[in-house]
């Protein structure tokens, strides 16, 4: 399904990590496989270090701290936040909406639409197409897209599939009307046959959580995981990236008469260096175009990991300059999903640690 | 065929000879999730197939992994290599 926007930015980019940091390495006693081999998946595959909250932290505490910290700095005005959408599959409760909850404890105005959207590694793109799409709105001139995860909390920290691979974190961005005429194009493919190659199988009402689902079992692939965990089907996330990444960047470009060389950065989701190597060489992407070392940095931090590659490799220079930027998100869903924009010129573009002490009290 | 068997021992880590038709994918250390994300990555660059989550669930011996190879290879919607 393809959507076109028109008149239409990103006003700035903000992302929050926990300053909370482990590395690999010192959690290879963890994990059911020779040290050996462990060691060798760190160069194979890119994992080293990675960002976790600390126990009790929420996703909402990432978010709110980055919140307070722009509209401290005057980079955000409160009274102007008419759409608030908050992407999320860590929500702090199953109801009220965690946006809501964010809403009330900034004060802001009750004439303004939160809305949270359960979406994953493709939930920057997902996101940014809702977002857009509030803004088409003439009631609505500001959207505060935020984007945040705490899955290392859903993961079995002897889930050596997942656990070294995830981080926490969490990114706000601004979107905002723009006199810039150009064309902003989107797609994004929807595959549910395929809902349960990434899931937390337990928890909710389906299968709701008791003492058998939080004990931790030897799985088919070596790994130590219960059905209260985080669960990846890794081959499965490959075999989609190998056949559904290609045609859906290929269809956005047709569809925007751009060519691959014309395109500045290929910012895409980070599932792992090892990925996002080869899938360059297969869309014929020079590797240095296709940023690959946020997990190996930060951890994959499930729909946060755009803003991320984008802060982490241009940080503040995209306040002065704008790229053609190719954004592509993939994951739980399963969801794929593509913008082509231009980006730049943002009022701040940056990257800040949120302390281990901080706190939110319900 | 050699080749395929020489590639995997490769991305396995074990000498060349370890990998033979018979040799089951479980018995190598470095045949994990992680490890088989490798070699599926392989297939699919070097000889254009897919090897699929639920198809390599049910293979057990390299001879059977070479065998999808060759008929993904052959099969509808293959790309060749």
């Amino acid at each position: 399904m393809n959507f076109t926007f028109r008149n239409m930015r990103i006003g700035g980019l903000l992302v929050v990590v926990p300053e909370n940091e482990s590395r690999y390495a010192d959690e290879w006693d963890n994990y059911n496989f020779p040290v050996a081999n462990s060691r060798k998946l760190q160069n194979v595959i890119g994992i080293d270090r990675h960002r976790l909250v600390t126990e009790g932290t929420c996703a909402s505490d990432l978010a709110l701290f980055g919140l307070r910290h722009l509209i401290d700095r005057g980079d955000l005005q409160p009274d102007e936040i008419d759409g608030l959408i908050l992407v999320t599959e860590t929500p702090d409760y199953f109801m009220p909406p965690t946006s809501s909850v964010i809403q009330g404890k900034l004060g802001l105005s009750q004439d303004m639409w939160c809305l949270d959207l359960n979406q994953g590694c493709a939930g920057f793109a997902v996101g940014l197409i809702q977002g857009f799409m509030m803004l088409q709105q003439e009631s609505i001139n500001r959207v505060v897209l935020v984007n945040a995860d705490t899955l290392t909390r859903t993961c079995s920290p002897q889930d050596r599939n997942a656990y070294p691979l995830l981080g926490d974190a969490a990114s706000i961005a601004i979107l905002e009307p723009s006199a810039d005429p150009a064309t902003i194009h989107a797609n994004l493919q929807m595959d549910g046959a395929q809902h349960e190659k990434i899931m937390i199988p337990a928890g909710g009402f389906r299968l709701p959580s008791t003492p058998d689902t939080a004990q931790v079992e030897l799985a088919s692939d070596g790994n130590y995981r219960g059905q209260d965990h985080y669960h990846m089907d890794g081959i499965a996330v490959l075999n989609f990236v190998q056949n559904q990444i290609p045609p859906l960047i290929e269809n956005l470009l047709s569809t925007a008469a751009t060519r691959l060389d014309e395109v500045d950065w290929f910012m895409f989701h980070q599932p792992n260096r090892f990925m996002l190597e080869k899938l360059a060489d297969k869309l014929g992407v020079p590797r240095k175009k296709l940023p690959n070392d946020v997990v190996e940095h930060y951890g994959n931090a499930s729909s946060v990991t755009i803003p991320t590659a984008i802060t982490h490799t241009l940080g503040a220079g995209l306040t002065e300059n704008t790229y053609k930027m190719c954004l592509c998100g993939f994951g739980v869903g399963l969801t794929c999903s593509s913008l082509l924009l231009q980006i730049g010129g943002l009022r701040f573009c940056e990257m800040m640690d949120y302390p281990s002490a901080q706190q939110e009290t319900a | 065929m050699q080749s395929f068997f020489e590639k995997l021992a490769e991305l396995l880590g074990v000498e060349a000879g370890e990998v033979q038709a018979e040799s089951v994918l479980d018995s190598f250390d470095e045949w994990d999730s992680l490890g088989a994300l490798t070699v599926v990555s392989m297939i699919d660059e070097d000889y254009g197939v897919t090897v699929l989550s639920e198809e390599l669930a049910r293979l057990s011996t390299v001879g059977e992994l070479w065998q999808q190879v060759q008929t993904g290879q052959s099969g509808p919607g293959a790309n060749g290599a």
